[in-house]
């Protein structure tokens, strides 16, 4: 693989933040439009935190889709938040298939290096954290994170403007 | 409660710099990050990995690492490459020997210093680099047993330190501890290496004549440009670099076993496997703020794992204050998305700056009467909110290189509502200015 190749691949580009933003914005106009299902406390925080939940659900969902199906993280994130909302057509049974061959194939690989333990340990956490990173070869598993950390950045910054902008 | 919850999760991560970092100029950034580009800004090209510039380090003449300090340090490295070339010609054991030391102790201190998967640490370049006090230990007679490696190997260019690890651990116990590389096949490959070691001393002239040809049976791998990151190293990359270039291409992956090292097939692989992983590591250092001080695969690990779900925290808090703005907001955000779009199809069709003004009033003209000062009742709030952080920040260059198109609007329009904060008359021309000078920009 080129380095070349490695940025491209590594680094979201303004295209990146410009289609998250814009599907961030329209995601939260949708949000600010809806109301909370009725609940029995019905209080103001319970309320927002009901939407900050749903907001969180919209910036996560934005930027995988503004992604694409380019990186694992964005597919599998995809199949989650779909799963989570209740689109069985893209559940994620369908590509759990999938990963259970490749997680195999990753923890026989596993098996054979001689990690440390702390990077063990380090990569279990990351896997964790990264979506998707369950069955990853430890390579991949950081050019996934690496990319997954510039998309986190794009969206804290976006996220940030906005709310920074407005008066509190 | 929401300001308790807010004021936890900034903490942890300095959240500040970051945040200051998206909107002041460099030179006020912490100094722990001042070195680290994130991709935000536009910074000078020899120091960033960046967004901006990723086009142009992948253009770049170097063709490994986009941190450009390698470009120097290549160039330092050239007139190394010349004395290793006579160094190969020179039939003075003893003078190799001690270079070997020099070398093989020059290289631990090399790993020792940089954990970060030195696989292509070079051996040869750091003549007389090292502390003296490891030469007399070395200059023993089995200092010529890789010596004899070194030159048969010299066709299979073996130059990773790890296997001079394991040459290294039959003499000197002591700075192997920061090895992380395997301990069995390491083993194994020491075995491997004295047994070839004894027999191809006979050959020794003859390989270090060889030592240029590809002429090794076994796979060689040619991609090792993209770890030169130590000045050190680099003068013997760019070396096999020359080499690697001069060969024609195969068709599988060549694993090249450097210098020192073992040729099994499975430590190859490890090698292969344990470089691309560094070298992953690498540009994950790039991006975390703050790991270029951490040494170490495990603890750079930690600091990623630690930014990554900083960074979840932090999303998590900005969208508990979206939510909690959202509901003390009434707003209409239909104007602005159609405004947004109609902006977003002129931007990407290279736009006239003069569309912007009309666009941007008419979308503001009707939130003008409502309420010139203050701005949260029924004008636009995101629009007006994004505009006013945006445009106190304006003139920052960095800050429009990641504005993106679509902020880039945001912003024309938050000027057009920041003259009305004061409660006046906007005016277009200013507007017609700071559009221009957007335009230019990128």
């Amino acid at each position: 693989m080129t380095l070349a190749r490695d940025t491209a691949m590594k680094n979201p580009t303004n295209s990146l933040k410009r289609r998250f933003s814009l599907k961030f914005l329209k995601t939260l106009v949708r949000i600010r439009k809806s109301r909370p299902p009725p609940s029995p406390s019905a209080s103001s925080s319970w309320e927002i935190r009901w939407r900050a939940q749903k907001i969180k659900l919209a910036a996560y969902s934005s930027m995988a889709l503004s992604v694409g199906s380019k990186r694992t993280w964005s597919r599998a994130l995809t199949m989650k938040l779909r799963a989570t909302m209740g689109n069985r057509r893209w559940s994620s049974w369908k590509g759990s298939k999938k990963m259970t061959k490749r997680r195999i194939v990753a923890k026989k690989n596993m098996e054979k290096r001689h990690l440390e333990k702390d990077m063990n340990s380090g990569l279990q956490q990351l896997r964790q954290l990264v979506p998707g990173g369950e069955s990853m070869d430890p390579r991949s598993l950081l050019e996934e994170t690496a990319h997954f950390v510039r998309c986190l950045e794009t969206q804290v910054r976006v996220m940030r403007s906005i709310v920074e902008g407005f008066p509190c | 409660m929401e300001n308790e919850t807010f004021v936890r999760a900034i903490q942890p991560w300095q959240s500040m710099e970051i945040d200051c970092s998206f909107f002041t100029p460099q030179s006020s950034w912490d100094p722990s990050l001042d070195h680290q580009s994130y991709g935000i800004h536009l910074d000078p090209p020899p120091l960033s990995s960046s967004i901006v510039s990723s086009p142009a380090a992948s253009n770049s003449n170097t063709p490994n690492h986009p941190l450009l300090p390698n470009a120097t340090s290549l160039y330092v490295s050239a007139p190394l490459s010349s004395s290793v070339a006579e160094f190969s010609a020179d039939p003075g054991f003893a003078e190799r020997a001690a270079r070997f030391s020099c070398l093989g102790s020059r290289s631990f201190n090399g790993r020792s210093s940089h954990q970060m998967g030195d696989g292509v640490t070079s051996l040869e370049p750091p003549y007389g680099m090292i502390s003296p006090a490891k030469i007399p230990r070395v200059l023993s007679s089995p200092s010529l047993k890789p010596l004899g490696a070194r030159q048969v190997k010299g066709n299979n260019h073996l130059q990773k330190s790890g296997d001079r690890a394991e040459v290294a651990s039959s003499l000197e116990e002591s700075s192997i501890s920061d090895q992380k590389d395997n301990g069995d096949p390491r083993a194994a490959a020491a075995d491997v290496n004295s047994r070839k070691r004894k027999a191809a001393q006979k050959g020794k002239a003859k390989a270090a004549v060889d030592k240029e040809e590809d002429s090794s049976p076994k796979r060689c791998k040619q991609n090792r440009g993209n770890d030169m990151d130590n000045a050190e190293e680099d003068d013997k990359k760019v070396k096999n670099d020359e080499k690697k270039a001069a060969e024609p291409p195969k068709d599988y992956i060549h694993v090249r076993a450097r210098r020192g090292q073992a040729t099994d097939s499975h430590s190859l692989a490890e090698r292969v496997r344990r470089e691309k992983i560094s070298e992953r590591m690498k540009l994950l250092q790039d991006l975390v703020p703050g790991c270029n001080k951490v040494i170490g695969k495990a603890l750079m690990l930690d600091e990623i794992i630690n930014y990554v779900q900083s960074l979840q925290r932090q999303v998590e808090f900005l969208s508990m204050k979206l939510a909690s703005v959202n509901t003390s907001i009434d707003f209409n955000m239909d104007t602005l998305m159609s405004s947004e779009k109609d902006i977003f199809q002129s931007v990407n069709s290279g736009p006239n700056p003069q569309m912007y003004p009309p666009l941007d009033s008419s979308a503001f003209h009707g939130q003008h009467g409502s309420d010139g000062t203050s701005s949260h009742c029924s004008v636009d709030p995101l629009s007006m909110g994004a505009c006013r952080s945006l445009d106190a920040h304006f003139p920052d260059i960095q800050y429009q290189s990641f504005c993106g198109g679509d902020l880039q609007t945001i912003v024309q329009m938050g000027f057009v509502q920041n003259s009305q904060k004061d409660n006046s008359d906007y005016s277009l021309q200013p507007l017609q200015v700071q559009a221009s000078q957007l335009k230019v920009e990128p």
